[in-house]
This record gives structure tokens, C-alpha cells and sequence, in this order.
């Protein structure tokens, strides 16, 4: 393969039996780096996410991942892929090391040199070397995540989705994980699906964004501060001022303050004599762009 | 032949790490610790020799072991979906591969014969505790080997029934009628009972079908492309099974078959003192086909044993201290009576040349009185054993059935030789 890698993604449409649709013919470029998959629960990330590591089978439109078709060529793209699904788990009487033994023999490594190497670079990675002779049965969750990332790296793979990976964590070991993902990204296309915006915040180089399975947004998150900029405020409110203040503006975050309460808004215009301008957030656009969403559904129903 | 070698080193890697799966379970170790001590017991029984310790230890395999073997199938082919590593699986460039499941199902037996290998040591301990016959190793050679296709086969339904169901219930369902088929007494017994150490090429048949269909299924919802040549591999080997198990059906004794004509006729014969002996060929330990023209001129000895009834077994011991102390005088024969013809090998060995072992064969497994269907045995009218004739040198029943009790078959023994 010449250059970086890229995912091409063309009107790719997702039914499931029963009628559910999850994706609605969903077009998207994802090129080398991190990229950030936001949605709320059921916006259609996972299934995405399945379609991508050849788990899913698409009901129609077409995906090339590094200029392989992902229908025609799965076994290829599975060559070059590391996958951590939102839900996993690892057989708990192994221990780490012949966990990911076993999982580099699913790689196809079968050399046993090879195979060791491997596992030893994936445990240094994912942090995990001084626990490498512990049953996985006794690991926590945190390091069950570091280890799932560690099975993903076995293959040094061009493409790793990672689905949801700091959900249920402690904020230390969130905060690991990312430092995890950051240090990956290079050459490699990440792409890194979550609902809590501050994992794509501190970590991404491209977002979009799903919703209900159609795309709101696509590109560098400064894409998606910009509009947000010289619309974003800050007002200091007293606690019994909020129902009128929410009334009002549209809020996207409430944080309490010394004085009490610490509101940020979207709005074009501040009337509030405590409010002032902010420097736009990726939380705010978030919500932001999920208001917008709601509004032009409510439109159309209309 | 470069991706043969590969290939056999992604199954070693695989079957080894899904063998440590199944022995670090509780399962494995409570299993294990219940089986050696059983076998230990047995072996450090009174009169126990290491052949009939191993045979006890074979048939709590067949049946006990059976049962759990369906279960551990079950618990191994639903391991991904219990663990919620099934994704991690299949994403991975050999996650559908069918040698996966294959290499997972040798992992899976050699854990369960691990189990066998543990009781069998425990046989070994025993005799050299009671002063036995410990160093014969052939016998417990002969005992795992009896063991893997039952085991197997067993392992396997449990294996391919949760696979096709995607649920280890089937697994359990398959466990009871695995039970249930022994006890069962006129239900299909030549072909699903335990018999299937005997008839073990249709087992293994069976066995590998099963797994090949498993191996068809696995990742099915992902898979694209038909597999046709694993199909067609499966359907060939279940063919093979059926094709086994047909024809051993139309060649068993069993009430529910045609009777073989010259086991019929043998049956049918009459045994009184005074009279000349009814005749028979019956096979030996090699298979060696043998009759009492054999011995023509020749005062014989004719002793019915069964393993089935351990009180019996050492008869074998007095027979081979009598065919030592009347080497030219005495011909001692002895007569397993028993569902299996395998049975007669270990205890042939350790009874040694002197005593000549043959194989009278039991079809009533559920009756646990083998002898009462047995062709020799029926036309001995034998109803219990062991049952001793004493046959003269012109085929005469002299005298018979002579009792076991220690001194008393001596002495029976002296007066027939000395008399004539």
C-alpha cells in the first residue's frame, strides 16, 4: 500500500431484521491519525464500529479500507486490523501473557520467537509488562481495557477501532488509556468511538459526529469551534436564576462555582449583565450541534 | 509443505492453550481428585490386579467421564460467548478459520484424558502399595487408548451440539441421554452404548464428523463462501459412521439384530457330565480364531470369568499357578466373558502364556450378567462366574461347574490329574 492509509466510506446504509435502520447511507473519509466518533447511545457508532472489523455485514453501500473492498476482501482487511469492541472480556484462567499467546496465534503469527517479541511489545504498550504472569481473571477493569488494547497492537495493525474504551473507568485510568491512543496514532488510522466528548476532545485529529444514524459532522474539530466562536458565554448565576436563565439561552454545560452557579451558553447575543464570551469547547459544539439536530427534526415534523 | 508446518504449529498453540483452559478449572482438579481416589481404592483392593484396576478405571471413564465429557464440550465450544470474547475472535485474520475449532477440540480431549492419565497413575501407586503387578505398562497403554475415542466422541456431541445451537443447554440435554443410552437397556445398545471403545472406528467416525460440522459453523454469521469442501468432508465422514454403525448392527448378537449363525449354533449346544463337551471357536487375545479341537488328547481346563464380576478375575491367578504346576498334563482355557473383545488384552498379558485367554462374547450390557447371553457361556448353562469345567482328554465333562474356593479347585485340580 502507497501512503497513508484511508477509509472510504460510501453510502453506507445499515438494516437490521426488524426493521431497525441504523446507518442512512453514511458517506465519510477517515485518512491517518486519530479520529473521534461522538454519538449518544444508539446513534449507530457500534454498528459502524462492526462494520468496520468485518463483523457486520452492510445492507448496502461500499467501504475501502487501504484501498481494499471491505466486502470482497475480509480477510485482508483483517490482516490489517486491531480491534476493542464496546463489550469484551478475556478467558479469565489464562494469564496475560498466553492471552495474548493465544491471540497472536489468531494473527497468524506462528513462529514462536516472533510470537513472543510481539506479545512483549504490546505488554511494554499497554503498560502491562509487570502483570504480564497474572490471570486475567484478577485483573480490573482498567487493566482488562489496556489489555484489550494490547490484543488489538498484536498484529501491528494500520487500522485500530476501538469502541468506547474509557467507559466504566476511573479518571486516572482514562486518562491512561488516552495517553495510550495518542501515542499510537502516526502512519495508522484510530479511530475511537465514544460518548464522553472529553476523550475525543484531548485526544482526536478528526471528528464526526453520528446521530440516529446520519452523519451531523465531519472533519477537524476547529471545524466545528469555529461557528461556535464570538456565540459562546459564560454567565454567573445564582442557583434560583437557572430556570430562567435556561429558559433563555441555550445551555450546554452548568458547573458550580464559589459564588454559585457557572453557566456556558450558545446564543448569538448575551443580555445577562454577568455573562461573557468563552472560548468555544468541543462539549458546547457537541450539544450545539445535537440542539440543531433535534430543531431541524422537530421542523420537518412540523 | 511450508503451510502444513504452519499450520500444525497455529493447532499445537492453540490445543496447548485450550488444554490449560481446561485443566485450570475446578472442574478438572475436583474431577481428577475423585477419579484417583476412586482408582486408588481399586487398586488397593483385595485380589485386584492392575489389568481389572485399569478396567474399572476404563469403564468409570466410559460412563462417568462420558457424561462430564459432553458437559466440558459444551462449556469449551460456548467459552467465547460466556467470556465475551467471541468478537475479539472473530475479528482476528484466523478467527474463522476451521482449524480453530479443531485445534481447540484436541486441546479440549487431551485435558479429559488428562483426567483418565491421572486416575491411571493412581492404579500404578495402588499396586506398588498392595505389591501387584505394577510395571506392566502395556495394560495402562491399553486403558488410555480405550478412553480417547469414547471420550472423543463424547466430548465432540457436546462440542458441535452447543456450536449448532449456540447454547450449552444442548450440551446438557445430550449429557442426560449419554446417562440415559446405558441405562436404557433395549435402546440401539450395539451402537450409542459404551460399546463404542470396542467399535471405535465408527466413534471416531462420528467424532470427526461432528467437529468438521462444528468447524463448518464456526463464524458462520460472518463467514462468506460456502465452504463446500469442508461440508463435503463432513458429510463423507458421518457417512463413513453410519456405514460402520450398519454394519455392526447386522453383525451383532443383540435380540434387536439378526444373530450371527455360528455364535447361534454354539449357544444352542447342551453341556452334561458324563457327555462330550459342546464346541466352540472362539477368538483369543490376537484374534486368533481357537476351538476345543485345539486341545484334542489334552485334559483342559475351561474357566468362564468376567470383569464385570471382579469376585471372579482371580480365578485367572489360580489357573496360571495350575498351568504351572501341571505344565504337560493340564491345559488351562480361560474365558472372559464380556461386551468387548478389548477387554481380554491386559489381563491375557498378565496372566502370561501359560493360561490361554479367550473371549466368549456378553451382548446384555444392561443386564451387568454378560454371561447369560454369551454363546460358550449359554451352552455351559453357566449362571454365575467364575464357572470352572474340567474337560477330559477325549472332550468328556468329567466334572464341573467345580468351585473357585481356594484349596477346594487345588484339590478338584490333583484328582483329575492324578486319576488319569
Amino acid at each position: 500500500m502507497n501512503g497513508p492509509m484511508t477509509i472510504e466510506i460510501r453510502g453506507l446504509r445499515k438494516v437490521y431484521p426488524g426493521g431497525v435502520v441504523a446507518l442512512q447511507g453514511l458517506n465519510l473519509t477517515i485518512p491517518a491519525g486519530i479520529f473521534g466518533l461522538l454519538g449518544p447511545n444508539g446513534s449507530g457508532k457500534t454498528t459502524l464500529m462492526r462494520i468496520l472489523a468485518t463483523l457486520l455485514e452492510p445492507t448496502a453501500g461500499d467501504v475501502t479500507i487501504g484501498g481494499l473492498d471491505l466486502r470482497r476482501e475480509k480477510s485482508a482487511v483483517r490482516e490489517l486490523l486491531g480491534y476493542m469492541p464496546q463489550e469484551f472480556g478475556f478467558y479469565p484462567n489464562l494469564t496475560a501473557y498466553e492471552t495474548l499467546d493465544y491471540f497472536s496465534l489468531l494473527c497468524r503469527v506462528n513462529d514462536p520467537q516472533e510470537r513472543k517479541g510481539r506479545i512483549e511489545r504490546a505488554l511494554v504498550r499497554a503498560n502491562l509488562e509487570d502483570v504480564a504472569g497474572r490471570k486475567v481473571g484478577t485483573f480490573s477493569g482498567g487493566m482488562k481495557q489496556r489489555l484489550g488494547i494490547a490484543q488489538a497492537l498484536l498484529n501491528e495493525p494500520e487500522l485500530v477501532i476501538v469502541d468506547e474504551p474509557t467507559s466504566g473507568l476511573d479518571p486516572e485510568e482514562r486518562i491512561r488509556l488516552r495517553n495510550l491512543l495518542a501515542e499510537l496514532a502516526g502512519e495508522r488510522i484510530i479511530i475511537l468511538s465514544t460518548h464522553i466528548v472529553s476523550d475525543v476532545a484531548s485526544t482526536a485529529d478528526r471528528l464526526a459526529i453520528l446521530h440516529r444514524g446520519v452523519l451531523l459532522f465531519a472533519g477537524p474539530a476547529e471545524d466545528l469551534l469555529t461557528p461556535l466562536r464570538g456565540k459562546t458565554w459564560i454567565v454567573d448565576i445564582a442557583d434560583e436564576e437557572l430556570t430562567r436563565v435556561r429558559e433563555d439561552y441555550f445551555v450546554t454545560g452548568i458547573f458550580r462555582s464559589a459564588t454559585g452557579l457557572q453557566v456556558r451558553a450558545v446564543e448569538e447575543e448575551m443580555k445577562h449583565p454577568r455573562g461573557y464570551l468563552a472560548e468555544p469547547t468541543l462539549d458546547d459544539a457537541y450539544v450545539w450541534a445535537m440542539k440543531q439536530k433535534a430543531t431541524a427534526d422537530a421542523d420537518l415534523l412540523v | 509443505m511450508r503451510t502444513s508446518w504452519s499450520d500444525l504449529r497455529f493447532a499445537a498453540g492453540l490445543a496447548r492453550r485450550e488444554f490449560q483452559l481446561g485443566v485450570r478449572g475446578p472442574a478438572f482438579w475436583g474431577l481428577s481428585a475423585v477419579g484417583a481416589l476412586h482408582a486408588l481404592w481399586r487398586a488397593t483392593a483385595a485380589d485386584t490386579t492392575a489389568a481389572l484396576a485399569c478396567y474399572q478405571v476404563v469403564q468409570a471413564a466410559l460412563i462417568g467421564l462420558g457424561v462430564v465429557a459432553v458437559l466440558f464440550g459444551g462449556a469449551a465450544a460456548s467459552r467465547d460467548l460466556q467470556d465475551r470474547s467471541l468478537e475479539l475472535v472473530l475479528a482476528k485474520p484466523a478467527g474463522t478459520r476451521p482449524l480453530l475449532v479443531f485445534s481447540r477440540f484436541l486441546g479440549l480431549w487431551f485435558s479429559l484424558l488428562a483426567i483418565v492419565i491421572l486416575a491411571l497413575v493412581a492404579v500404578l501407586l495402588g499396586q506398588l502399595i498392595s505389591g501387584g503387578t505394577p510395571w506392566q505398562f502395556a495394560i495402562y497403554g491399553h486403558a488410555l487408548a480405550r478412553c480417547l475415542v469414547p471420550l472423543g466422541l463424547a466430548a465432540a456431541i457436546g462440542f458441535a451440539l452447543t456450536t449448532i445451537f449456540v447454547s450449552p443447554l444442548a450440551a446438557a440435554l445430550a449429557a442426560v441421554y449419554w446417562v440415559a443410552v446405558p441405562l436404557a437397556r433395549e435402546h440401539l445398545p450395539s451402537v450409542f452404548d459404551v460399546t463404542v471403545a470396542q467399535h471405535w472406528p465408527m466413534g471416531a467416525c462420528f467424532a470427526a464428523a461432528l467437529i468438521a460440522f462444528s468447524s463448518h459453523q464456526h463464524g458462520r454469521s460472518i463467514v462468506t463462501g460456502a465452504r463446500r469442501g469442508l461440508a463435503r468432508f463432513t458429510a463423507a465422514l458421518f457417512a463413513g459412521g453410519v456405514y460402520l454403525a450398519i454394519a455392526l448392527n447386522a453383525a451383532g448378537t443383540d435380540a434387536l439384530t439378526e444373530p450371527d449363525p455360528v455364535l447361534s449354533a454354539i449357544s444352542h449346544q447342551t453341556a452334561e457330565r458324563g457327555t462330550r463337551a459342546p464346541g466352540f471357536w472362539l477368538p483369543e487375545a490376537r484374534g486368533r480364531l481357537v476351538g476345543l479341537d485345539d486341545y484334542a488328547g489334552r485334559r483342559v481346563l475351561f474357566a468362564f470369568w468376567g470383569p464385570t464380576d471382579p469376585a471372579s478375575v482371580p480365578v485367572i491367578g489360580a489357573l496360571k499357578t495350575l498351568a504351572a504346576s501341571y505344565r504337560d498334563r493340564l491345559t488351562c482355557v480361560a474365558v472372559c466373558v464380556d461386551r468387548d473383545s478389548a477387554t481380554l488384552s491386559p489381563f491375557a498379558r498378565e496372566a502370561g502364556p501359560e493360561v490361554i485367554m479367550l473371549w466368549d462374547r456378553g451382548t446384555h450390557f444392561a443386564s451387568g450378567q454378560p454371561w447369560l447371553s454369551s454363546p460358550a457361556a449359554t451352552a455351559y448353562a453357566v449362571e454365575q462366574v467364575p464357572s470352572i469345567f474340567l474337560l477330559d482328554r477325549d472332550r468328556t465333562i468329567v466334572q464341573g461347574p467345580v468351585s473357585a474356593e481356594p484349596g477346594v479347585l487345588e484339590a478338584a485340580v490333583a484328582r483329575f490329574v492324578g486319576e488319569r
